[in-house]
């Protein structure tokens, strides 16, 4: 099975090491890199991809920018060293969350993901589900 | 990335948490090798940006534009002196108060980069000799 994808990310090193895993899974085609949104979307508008490895903070519009221009819905992995927005990838339904940086056992975790998700689940926006879940470190 | 025994090990400088990367890397050290040039190449740039930042949140987006670099170089000290930094930012009013600091950070990163040129040509030559 061959997963096509983008990158969308202004941070060199940590867009050829997503490469690199790309490309050790055997899984992930990466059709394109971009350092900023603008580009992504403009790429986005003419041509499908299934997955999207997104970053959040990038020099112009953020990421979530994007997800909110998107005319259709591929998968998605928010790629970030912030945990902070956590709570969006929930409110935008993506796959995972990489924190960077991540091993590639973590990838693997996130790429399983991809391959789990079914078709409905691309619907849930639809639907009011107000549920979330917080896993947290805390202990008493 | 490929594996390489235990007895083929790269001596790191202590600075470098070895351990990172071979949790990342799996000991390919000609990959190490291409992402410390990888880092290298593009971080002048993004250290002049730090440097030329005219308001926190211009220094704050340079900041946490940079912070996951180190992590990628198995530097979680320097990681997390920019994570510091960066939450600094974040509440301050203007770029006087954070100057001092941001001047300490750019000497940490400026000896950091050093660090990871001296490995950097140091595994150039390991890599040749094992090939």
């Amino acid at each position: 099975m061959s997963i096509s994808c983008i990158i969308v990310e202004d941070l060199i090193v940590a867009a050829d090491y997503l490469k690199k895993c790309c490309e050790k899974s055997g899984e992930i085609e990466v059709k394109a890199h971009f350092t900023n949104v603008k580009e992504a979307v403009s790429f986005l508008n003419e041509n499908t991809v299934d997955l999207i490895f997104l970053d959040v903070e990038m020099p112009g519009d953020d990421g979530f920018t994007l997800l909110d221009q998107l005319v259709y819905s591929p998968k998605v992995i928010l790629t970030t060293s912030k945990t902070e927005y956590a709570y969006n990838a929930f409110e935008y339904h993506v796959t995972d969350f990489l924190k960077k940086p991540y091993t590639y056992q973590r990838f693997q975790e996130a790429i399983n993901k991809i391959s789990l998700t079914t078709p409905d689940d691309s619907k849930r926006k639809e639907n009011n589900d107000d549920h979330i879940y917080i896993k947290t470190d805390a202990t008493e | 990335m490929t594996d390489q025994s235990s007895a083929n090990s790269f001596d790191f400088n202590p600075l470098i948490h070895a351990e990172i990367l071979n949790s990342l890397y799996e000991n390919d050290y000609q990959y190490i090798e291409e992402i410390f040039n990888t880092a290298l190449t593009h971080l002048d740039a993004d250290v002049e940006t730090m440097r030329s930042a005219a308001d926190p949140e211009s220094l704050r987006k340079a900041v946490h534009k940079i912070k996951p670099t180190f992590g990628f170089l198995g530097m979680p000290d320097i990681e997390q002196q920019c994570k510091q930094f960066e939450d600094r930012c974040k509440t301050s009013q203007s770029i006087e108060p954070l100057a001092a600091d941001r001047d300490a950070l750019l000497q940490a990163i400026k000896e950091a980069k050093t660090v990871i040129e001296q490995d950097h040509q140091k595994l150039i030559i390991y890599n040749k000799a094992q090939a």
